[in-house]
């Protein structure tokens, strides 16, 4: 009984020590981890919009669209909407790849970054250099080419995306959130800008 | 006891990779490129050297039937702390090590050090001991992440290794290529130390 006692006391002594360390550090890493947070939100904003003179943050528009709340960053340029940036996600691999795609109010995407993916390092999480990224941008729904029933799509699915080798469905994952975004935006434009 | 021994047995005679095999998983799912071979391997260093110096100095009031987890509760705790303090004043190298730093808690490495010497000796030797031990972690996972990234991508560090005109073997850079490589480089390993007696 007392080795029974001795022992639930010093796990107990080890496990309180931990919370008390894990709650200081929390205590005083809560604030810069969330500065961190909204400065890569903003980050993101800013690359995915074209040049524009305001503060989008300040000029948000949050909407409630298929019974969620969405964040619309609009950017403009003196007075004048140039783009409007929001986050989607698409079926990766492993979890859902959230994208934050900027859109000019023509429907020709400005530019996209991966806000956050858990895909296979080196192969799908690739999505998150530049030079898959990038050929998302002055893509729109009303291309001539390269679009598949009127979306998007990969090579492998006859489109114009060039996927990642060995990462079809991380690259497909990417693909499906800007066409999201770009449905979104053709639907609701009207509320958004 | 010789402090050089403790620091160099964990490089090559006992490297964590090759000759103990510890750290499987972390091992074989990240060495993908050469860059998160790296960085994994350093923040490893890290979290074993904090839970070797911890270990260490609670040795003494620890029962040791309840050693294990006491010595879980230590390691998750410093991979959490290490993980927040990243996250608020290193966020770019944790957005890029992000899904590795929790990977650290069930890397057998740490454990395994703390268990087998950092439960047995004083603080110096275990400090040593974690950064030889972390060396040799960071230098194994360095050397086959690259091979893996030359062969299955091309690239060392993102840097073209080849030319334009090689084709990437794809199967290097996935899970069957992790255990090809990893075999290979320890069969390699073993001969070089049979031949040197």
């Amino acid at each position: 009984m007392r080795e029974f006692v001795k022992l639930s006391l010093s796990l107990s002594i080890a496990c309180l020590i931990a919370a008390i360390v894990l709650a200081i550090v929390h205590a005083i890493t809560a604030g810069p981890i969330d500065e961190q947070n909204k400065r890569a939100e903003l980050e993101a904003v800013t690359r995915t919009l074209p040049n524009y003179d305001n503060d989008p943050v300040a000029d948000k528009k949050i909407l409630t669209i298929r019974d969620e709340q969405k964040t619309f960053y609009i950017g403009k340029k003196d007075g004048k909407v140039v783009g409007v940036a929001f986050e989607t996600f698409g079926e990766g691999y492993s979890g859902k790849i959230f994208v934050m795609v900027g859109i000019t109010p023509e429907g020709v995407v400005s530019g996209i970054q991966i806000r956050s993916q858990q895909e296979t390092p080196g192969l799908g999480a690739r999505i998150t250099e530049p030079s898959f990224y990038n050929q998302y941008k002055d893509v729109s729904l009303s291309m001539k080419k390269g679009l598949v029933n009127g979306k998007l799509a990969v090579d492998k699915d006859g489109g114009n995306v060039d996927s990642i080798t060995g990462a079809t469905i991380s690259s497909r994952g990417v693909t499906q959130a800007v066409n999201i975004a770009l449905e979104i935006f053709k639907k609701y434009k009207k509320d958004i800008i | 006891m010789n402090l050089w021994d403790e620091f160099s047995k964990g490089i090559i005679k006992e490297n964590p990779i090759f000759r103990l095999v510890l750290g499987m998983c972390p091992t074989l799912a990240v060495s993908t490129t050469a860059i998160n071979g790296l960085g994994m391997g350093i923040a490893s260093t890290v979290v074993l050297l904090g839970s070797n110096i911890v270990v260490s100095l609670v040795r003494s009031w620890v029962p040791a039937r309840v050693r294990i987890p006491i010595y879980i509760v230590i390691i998750a705790s410093f991979v959490t702390v290490t993980g927040m303090v990243m996250e608020a004043y290193f966020y770019n190298l944790y957005k890029s090590l992000g899904i590795f730093l929790p990977l650290i808690v069930v890397n057998c490495i740490i454990l395994g050090r703390a268990e087998g010497f950092a439960s047995k000796n004083s603080l110096l030797p275990s400090i040593v001991d974690a950064i030889g031990m972390g060396i040799g972690f960071t230098l194994a996972l360095f050397i086959l992440a690259s091979i893996r990234e030359a062969l299955g991508s091309g690239t060392i560090f993102g840097i073209n290794v080849f030319g334009a005109s090689y084709r990437p073997i794809l199967i290097m850079i996935l899970p069957p290529g992790a255990f090809i490589a990893l075999g290979l480089l320890m069969g390699a390993m073993n001969k070089l130390q049979k031949s040197e007696g």
